[in-house]
């Protein structure tokens, strides 16, 4: 799946950001099983947000040429509340869609299918 | 294969299209009723209910200030399988408004009379108070220490709730009185009666003679008359692609929403926000009628998307779940947007963005509910404004949030209650009707921004497109 595929290092950053110790096989399953109940289109949406997110988001918010990988603690917690405030359409339009998915994955109840 | 015959087809099993179905069978026609979403059934968690049962996987939103999301259903009985259940009659005002713009061809007394029998068809009744959610308690709470009269249990469409907190995400119990239930489920084995799922209306023909509607797989069916039920956001793809009535031009703008934010209190008791009816309790601001005060409650797994931080401070309100209460609030918008269709009637693209008063009366439904918070003890709130300075710990810090200043983008509300892009009077004649075969019966139809929870109301236009075709006939 192309947008487990992008998503799913995003989660992991994301997940250790805040702190979660979560297992990285189980973190991929809950996410494909998220990702398995959307349609092609919305798959497609929240991996591009997660690309934007990975790769462009540091550049412009932040002026770091890194991805989210790359971030300092300190940068990704920047970025993350920049993305968060950023209010204008383009922008929420890109994070909502992958924070909706980062959100239920991360935040989400543990088990291997979500429930 | 020739098409089909029934006496009507009605497109959409919402609030309005169930409601005029089970009229026009009641009064003897054969119908025809048409809906693209399936039958719901509990999901394993609420993600998958909004996946499998909510428009565009709950993706649906306007542009405009920011991004507005309005949460629709696309499931038999549409958003009323979907919705908080809560009931609330129409305002006398509006329909006081409306007699007098009509000349009298919408009678209020009339119309009254229909929103109790959808009343009494959707077992509308009080919220036990037994069946409140921690949040509600603490928000009344709240309210009674800050000597502000009014909170009360809201009206539901109920039929043995259990207090499962799951209204929004398919009710487990099958307590809720969806527009399915109230109204289609004792037509099964109807010989008059279809309810055909998965499908949806493709194209629409209409003459003086009847009409002519193909659906997607290609069937077609003729009947005397077409009910247009769809939604608000999608009806009035139809009328304007189909040109149906003298006023299609019109079709798509009027659009108001309802917004509604909700706020969040750190408590030192545990909340368990899940246990109880999630919308039990409410209030008019004390101040501003235009302003309403409703519970809320989302699950765990879709909580953290609607909380205004991220990183630590989400993360931190996360650890925190099970002593946070939530409270929303809801305002009658003067705002007015629109919604088009270059994508089809699938994916409506909607615009909407908020005059200055309709943001001021936001800031105050959330200075408001975060009081009430604080005075029933809260060591915290957090308010729906995506800026920096969103939380607080007492009164004083709570009137220093630059909350006037952040502007509608930074506000984190949705929309339930679309209405009006086909209002009576501007698109739909007086009587619902859009060009001759045509009628429309969803919310849609509502002229103005109701201020109220509206499923009854758009269930008493459902009853009343049905009588008149009824009349009509007879």
């Amino acid at each position: 799946m192309i947008s487990l595929a992008c998503l799913l290092p995003l989660a992991r950053g994301y997940a250790r950001h805040a702190g979660l110790d979560d297992d990285a096989s189980a973190l991929a399953a809950r996410l494909r099983s998220r990702l398995s109940l959307a349609p092609w289109w919305a798959r497609a949406y929240f991996g591009a947000g997660a690309l934007f997110v990975r790769f462009a988001a540091p550049l412009l918010y932040l002026g770091r040429a890194r991805s989210f990988a790359g971030l300092t603690d300190e940068e990704r917690e920047e970025l993350l509340g920049k993305l968060q405030r950023d209010g204008r359409p383009a922008a929420r339009a890109a994070f909502l869609g992958v924070k909706t998915m980062l959100a239920v994955t991360v935040y989400g109840p543990r088990g291997t299918d979500g429930r | 294969m020739g098409a089909e015959r029934r006496d009507f087809v009605v497109a959409g099993s919402g609030a309005g299209g169930a409601a005029a179905a089970a009229r026009l069978v009641a009064g003897g026609a054969r119908v025809l009723l048409v809906e693209e979403g399936p039958l719901a059934r509990p999901a394993g968690d609420a993600f998958e209910a909004v996946q499998r049962y909510y428009a565009d996987g709950g993706l649906r939103a306007a542009l405009g200030d920011g991004l507005l999301p309005i949460p629709t259903g696309r499931t038999v009985g549409g958003t009323t399988t979907i919705n908080s259940g809560t009931c609330l009659r129409t305002p006398a005002d509006a329909l006081a408004r409306w007699e007098g713009a009509s000349g009298g061809a919408f009678s209020a007394s009339s119309f009254s009379r229909l929103v109790e029998e959808a009343w009494r068809a959707l077992k509308a009744k009080t919220a036990p108070a037994e069946t409140m959610t921690a949040s509600s308690r603490l928000f009344l709470k709240g309210l009674e220490r800050l000597g502000i009269p009014g909170g009360h249990n809201l009206d539901r469409a109920e039929d043995g709730c259990v207090g499962s907190g799951l209204c929004c995400f398919v009710c487990p119990k099958d307590a809720k009185m969806t527009s399915y239930k109230a109204f289609l489920a004792g037509l099964e084995g109807n010989a008059r009666f279809e309810l055909r799922s998965g499908t949806s209306l493709v194209a629409v023909e209409a003459g003086a003679g009847g009409v002519r509607v193909r659906l997607r797989g290609g069937a077609e069916v003729r009947a005397e008359g077409l009910v247009l039920a769809c939604g608000t956001t999608a009806t009035p793809y139809f009328v304007r692609k189909f040109r149906l009535g003298p006023d299609w031009r019109g079709a798509g703008a009027g659009l108001s929403v309802h917004p509604a934010a909700k706020v969040f209190g750190l408590f030192d008791e545990e909340v368990e926000g899940r246990k109880g009816v999630p919308q039990g309790a409410g209030v008019v601001d004390p101040e501003d009628p235009a302003i309403r005060y409703e519970g809320v409650y989302v699950p765990p797994e879709m909580s953290a998307m609607t909380v205004p931080l991220e990183g630590r401070g989400l993360k931190r309100w996360m650890d925190a779940k099970p002593r946070v209460a939530t409270f929303g609030f809801m305002i009658r918008d003067e705002s007015r947007g629109r919604v088009d269709h270059p994508l089809g009637a699938a994916h409506p693209v909607a615009r909407y963005r908020m005059s200055p008063r309709d943001y001021a009366r936001m800031v105050r439904g959330a200075r408001f509910t975060a009081r009430a918070f604080l005075a029933a003890g809260a060591r915290r709130v957090l308010l729906p404004f995506n800026i920096e300075a969103n939380e607080a710990a007492d009164e004083r810090g709570l009137a220093a949030l630059p909350l006037e200043a952040a502007g509608p983008a930074a506000l984190q509300m949705m929309a339930f209650h679309p209405l009006g892009t086909c209002g009576l009077g501007r698109v739909a004649g007086w009587d619902q009707s859009a060009g001759p075969g045509v009628t429309i019966a969803d919310g849609s139809v509502v002229p103005e921004s109701l201020g109220v929870n509206p499923q009854v109301t758009i269930a008493a236009f459902g009853l009343r497109a049905a009588e008149s075709l009824l009349g009509v006939r007879a």
